[in-house]
This record gives C-alpha cells, structure tokens and sequence, in this order.
C-alpha cells in the first residue's frame, strides 16, 4: 500500500484551497487532520506518533521540541532555504519586539539547544521551517465608530472599554489573547506592565484583578477558537446583537467582508500582535514518509501556498516566488499595501476585496516594523494558564 | 500517547526514593515488603496455595498499594509465588487458597516491626512528598491534615509531623489561616531556587568530599557509565535515582547542618525532571549523565575543586532546559485528585 503523509495543523494554514492544491501537486496522498489551535499544540507535544508534519505556530516550538516530539529539519534539503527570511527584528536592544521572535529558536546546536544563530559550517539543521506569518489587531464595527470621539486613535484598549459594555470578543488561545489584553490594559492605563511578552505572576495578578470583574459583568462577549468561530460569534442572530469590537484573525476579517460586512481592521498606535507559523517534522519519522515530508516541505515555499495564504492576508517566508504565482493587483494590494486596482478574490474565488480598497498598516515591511509584541508561550505559562481558564470559565 | 501515566502520578505515590535518613534498613520501602514476605514463605508460615493479593496485604501492612505491587512482582520473578492472572499471587503449588483477612494480618504483623523501624511519619513522608510534588505544576493545593491521616491509617498527630517537615522542605507553606498551602511551581521558583544551587552545592561539595565514601563514588560512577552506555533503553527511575545521590546523597555528610538545610529548601527543580520523565523521552537527560560522569570522576580522585567547576556549568546549564520542561508539564492533565488536597481557586479574589 503506498504511504500516506499525515499533515497535523489548523484551519488557519489547512484551507480547503490549500488541501486540494496539494493533492493535485504532490505525487503521493496526504492525510489532513484540522485541528483548533490549542488541540493541534496538544497533539504535537504528546503524540508524535500521531502525525507525520506539524504545521503551527513558532510560539509552541519550545513545547515540541523539549518534549522530544520532532526532529531537525536538514536544510540542505530545502531548495529554496536560501530565500527564507524571518520576519521582525530581533528581540532585545532598542528596536526589539518582545515575545517570541520566530528566529530567536530557529537553529538546532550540537547539544541539542536551540538559538538564533546557526552552527558555523555546513548545512544548518533547523527546529521548524518558517512559513506564513501576519500582523493581527482587532475589527470594529459602524456601531462603535458611532460612539468614538472624533480623532481619536485606534487602540488595544478599546476591548477593555465600558462604552461598548458586553460586546467585546477575544480569541481563546491566551498566547494570543494574553498578549492582547496586556497591551490592552497597558494602554488604557490599568496596569503597569513591563513587558508584555513576558508577564510577572504580579503583572499577571493585576491584569486578572483588571480582567475579572469585567468579565463577570459580562464584558466579554464570547471567546472563539478559530476563524469559522469567530465569523458565527459576529454573526448577529435573531434579536441578539453581536460584538461591535473583536480580536480576529484576517481570514476571518476577509470572509466577512465577503459577505458584505461593514467592518473596519484596526491598525492600533500601540501597534500590532505578530505570530508566525511553520512547519516541523515528527520525531518519528523516517524512511519513505521523512522523504514525502521532505517534498511537503519544499512545496510550501514554492509559490502557490503562498499565494492562497496572501488571499486570506497572510505573508510568506519566501516572497520571490509569489510574484508568479500572485496577480499584479493582488500584489500591489496584499504585499505592497497599495490600493485594490480590481476587485480581488479571496481563497474561495469569492470577491474580498473591493476595487480601490487599501490595506489598513500599509506594505508588509510597515505592517511587520508595527509589531508590538509575538505571540508567546510566557516563561510563567503555568500560573498564567490557570488565570486564564478560569477568566475564560473553562 | 503520552501523558497517560499522569492519572496514576498521585494514585501510586512512588516511594522508589530513596530514604534520606537511611540507617541499616532497606532504603525502599518496597524492598521491605518484597524481604518480609520472602521470610514468611521461607519459613513456610503461609498455608501452602495462600493467594497473595496486592489491597489486603498493602492494607494489612498499612502501606499503599505501589510498593505490594513491585514486591509481589519481584517474588514472582524471583520464583517464589506465581502469578494466578489478575487474581493476585499463589504461594506453592496447591489450590488457590483465600486467607481469611485475620489470619492474613497475624501472619503478616507476627513481628509488628518487621518492615519498618522508622516513626510514622517517616514511613510516609516519601509517599506524601511524592503525590504533593506531582501536582505543584498544576496549581496550588491546600491540604487536609485530617484526610491526610485517615488515608495513610496514621494520626493527625502524624500527619502534621510529615506536613512540617515538608514546610521545612519548602515543599508546603502555612498560610495566613494556617491552612496548609501547596503552592504552584511558578518559573520564578525554579529561576531563583536554581541560582541558589548553583552558589550553594558546588561549594558544599568541596566540603562534603572528604568524609565522602570512594567505594559509594565509584559505585555511583560505574551506575552512570552503564546508563550512558545503554541510552536511551535506561529505565526513568534509574535517573531518577541518580539525582537523588548526586544532589541529596551526596551531601548528607555535611558538617554544617545549616548549609545541608539551605540546599534541601531549593532543590524544588528536582522535581521537573522527575515528573517530566514519567511522560516524555529522556533524550535530554543524556547530557545531564555526561556531565555526572566528569562530576564523579574528580571526586573519585579527590579533585574537588575541579568537581566544583564542573558541578556550577551543570547546574548553570540545566536552567533554560528546566523551565522549558515545566512549560510542556502544563499540556498533561491535572493528577487525578486526593481527597486529602484540594484546589485552590485564585480566581475568587
């Protein structure tokens, strides 16, 4: 029986596009498993059995690899490893963005550590290869633009605000949402905190001594897992009104404005929450499979991943190939934050964006130097979690 | 799939440590179990077909029911009872035989001293630790010092001993209601309480080494060359048992109690690998052998000031690797809940 690669990831990266694109390339089946976020980090860690390529977050890649659960990736078989670039800057001096900088564990050392510089010599081996990334904030709605002052400056703490008491929605993933709320609190003046990719257990105190009462009063709408999810929370239902302000995702931003949804993207002044997914490979494998896993990683460099991943907003870790593989007018509008010459359409092929429309932040150079914090899995993780699941009622 | 092993964490309270007031007795308590019970059979006291089972003798002996298991395991292997299959354990040949529980405990408890000769708490103190460290990265705890008696069969008189002792660990505190408090393992703890190791037991070790026994070093050394050898097919408890002797053992010969009582209230990062090893690949450990290899080695030769050096980059390096494994212990799912600890919420305030 011919071998079947097993692709663990989430809805974010595993579109429906993207699954069928590569069935019709690759020369060998592939197995999808789409997981939310939070399962697909579970899975990665405690079952590398279970899948042959995990395709994540670069925030969960110290989870995976203390646990043993992948193995290097040898990029003297990446054909086009030479022009992968990791997006940001790195962490610490003046212009550092805190969080995880997705260089900042990229390459595997001889006693097994991870670092951000590469062995001198030789092809590099490397933790996860870097793939898509995006800068993400915050839609609002016309409901709230009716309740903003004039001039004033979108920010994070606009999801704290008792103007729109009840209507606010945030993303479930703390690593995320986390991040968010601490720059939220930060801005509005609620707590001091230092940095907000790395939370003291005070700072964490004191954010959740922010956060619970307003929770509590029903601040907080609902919390979403994924894009589909977060879609239906801003789907108003029956007499019910929906969030007038929610953390999202871009492909969720896109398919609602698919629709027809009067929303706006926010490019906050404190500036944007970065993240960065890629791929790695499980520590179990080998042999046929490692070799598929191999041609699935080169694939994803080649243009067209890219290419339906810029259509739902995100960037790539290798840019050349997409001005093939992207329109023009596609990449005036997604790359170059140009505004729309013709309407575009998203993964689907339905029209997301409209003829004229123009990017909120800008080129990807500007969005990416706007990045205000990475997603992270914080050094007190532990005791955060727990704040969290019981803030989020879990 | 990994992590399926956390239920049982808290249910089989390991006590595979060993005792750090070892005297003349069996450091492990299932070692006491396995050699009481190969004398009563020597001796022919229990009636031939007698079935062994794992509840009745652990509750007879008033000892949980992991070390009956191992010990039973051990005499079967050693040939002196037989398995029956999920039906305990048969000593001879003849028909199953069940024993009323009575006669089960005057056989058992003939000589009452038998397994233990240490005080109470102390027989438990091991197991208590066991179950309170397996659940500190999974929250705070308060424990009940009266449903930490009943469990054990001991007094509550016993179970304050073991809980005091345990805050003289710093394993548990006393908060301001004097409820007993385990607290959460935070990265904070094991930053700080592992920059205290890395002042305190590289130099304790130069103090410790001359009243050090070469025979237990070399012993120790040998332990570490076969593990290294035979890695990554070596049994998690072994290492376990390894940093037991390298950072307990060892200085147990310490003159100055006051050092000896200042290392034991900061080896809480102890904990992370032992934990982290029940449920995931010790392939990280290796590097930690190395390291013990060329630690034991000068010892073994009396250069303690080179043991020293080598001690402090061990316990430096072993600082990012330590945090990152607490990290990935908060993906398992909570320990199976005791009655005797239950959460504390913070989320109330």
């Amino acid at each position: 029986m011919a071998a079947v690669l097993r692709v663990i990831g989430t809805p974010a990266t595993l579109t429906p596009e993207l699954c069928a694109r590569a069935e019709a390339d690759l020369p060998f089946r592939i197995q999808f498993e789409v997981l939310d976020g939070l399962d697909c980090q579970r899975r990665g860690v405690m079952a590398p059995d279970s899948f042959d390529v995990y395709d994540q977050w670069f925030h969960s890649l110290d989870l995976l690899w203390t646990a043993a659960s992948i193995r290097p990736i040898d990029t003297a078989r990446l054909i086009r490893w030479p022009e992968v670039t990791i997006a940001g800057t790195r962490p610490g001096g003046s212009q550092g963005q805190p969080g995880t900088w997705p260089g900042s564990q990229l390459y595997v050392q001889p006693d097994r550590s991870l670092a951000a510089q590469p062995q001198p010599g030789g092809a590099p081996q490397i933790s996860m290869l870097p793939t898509t990334y995006n800068v993400d904030s915050f839609v609002w709605t016309p409901e709230l633009a009716a309740l903003r002052v004039a001039g004033e400056p979108e920010s994070w703490a606009w999801l704290l605000d008792g103007r729109w008491h009840g209507r606010a929605a945030l993303a479930a993933d703390p690593a995320a949402s986390v991040v968010e709320l601490a720059l939220a609190a930060r801005a509005a003046g609620l707590v001091d905190i230092a940095d907000p990719g790395d939370l003291t257990i005070e700072e964490t105190d004191a954010l959740f001594a922010v956060l619970m009462p307003l929770r509590r009063s029903g601040h907080f709408a609902r919390f979403w897992a994924t894009s589909e999810d977060a879609v239906r929370l801003m789907t108003p239902s029956g007499s019910g009104a929906g969030p007038v302000i929610a953390a999202l995702w871009s492909p969720a931003f896109y398919a609602m404005r698919a629709m027809g949804r009067d929303l706006r993207y926010a490019a906050p002044s404190e500036g944007y929450r970065g993240w960065h997914s890629g791929l790695c490979l499980s520590a179990a494998l080998s042999g046929e499979r490692l070799d598929m896993a191999y041609a699935w990683l080169n694939w994803w460099l080649d243009g067209v991943p890219g290419a339906i991943m810029a259509r739902q907003g995100y960037y790539m870790s290798v840019v050349e190939p997409l001005r093939e593989t992207l329109s023009p007018a596609e990449w005036a509008f997604w790359y170059a934050g140009e505004a729309a010459g013709e309407d575009l359409p998203g993964g689907g092929g339905q029209i997301v964006v409209r003829k004229g429309e123009r990017r909120e932040g800008g080129s990807y150079q500007e969005r990416v130097a706007r990045i205000a914090v990475w997603s992270t899995i914080m050094p007190e993780h532990n005791y955060l979690i727990r704040r969290w699941r019981d803030f989020i009622g879990d | 799939m990994r992590g399926t092993a956390a239920e049982s964490t808290l249910m089989q309270a390991s006590p595979d440590m060993p005792a750090l007031a070892a005297g003349s007795r069996p450091a492990f308590l299932y070692v006491s179990i396995r050699d009481l019970l190969a004398r009563k059979i020597g001796a022919g006291e229990f009636p031939p077909g007698t079935v062994l089972k794992e509840a009745p003798v652990a509750g007879q002996l008033g000892v949980s029911r992991a070390p009956v298991r191992r010990a039973l395991a051990m005499l079967a292997e050693a040939g002196l009872i037989r398995d029956t299959g999920g039906q305990g354990y048969k000593v001879g040949q003849a028909e199953p035989l069940q024993l009323p529980l009575r006669r089960l405990h005057q056989i058992l408890t003939g000589e009452p001293e038998e397994i233990d000769r240490s005080p109470s708490w102390e027989r438990i103190f091991e197991q208590v630790r066991e179950v309170i460290t397996a659940a500190m990265p999974f929250g705070s705890w308060r424990i009940q010092e009266e449903a930490l008696g009943g469990h054990f069969h001991v007094s509550r008189t016993v179970a304050r001993e073991v809980l005091w002792r345990l805050m003289d660990r710093r394993l548990v505190v006393k908060d301001s209601k004097s409820h007993w408090i385990v607290g959460q393992m935070t990265a904070r703890d094991l930053r700080e309480t592992l920059e205290m190791r890395a002042l305190m037991e590289p130099a304790a070790l130069v103090l410790a080494l001359p009243a050090l026994d070469r025979a237990w070093l070399a012993g120790l050394e040998a332990q570490v060359a076969a593990l290294i050898r035979a890695f990554p097919a070596v049994d998690p408890q072994a290492l376990d048992a390894l940093d037991q002797a390298m950072f307990q053992e060892m200085f147990l010969g310490l003159r100055n109690s006051r050092l000896l009582a200042s290392i034991r209230r900061n080896q809480i990062s102890l904990v992370v690998p032992h934990l982290f090893r029940q449920h995931f690949p010790l392939t990280d450990d290796l590097a930690a052998l190395q390291d013990y290899a060329r630690i034991l080695h000068h010892l073994g030769r009396g250069e303690g000031e080179a043991a020293q050096v080598l001690m402090r980059s061990h316990l430096l390096r072993i600082g990012r690797l330590t945090l990152a494994r607490l990290r990935v212990l908060s993906l398992l799912p909570p320990p199976h809940q005791v009655a005797w600890m239950i959460p504390v919420h913070q989320g109330g305030a």
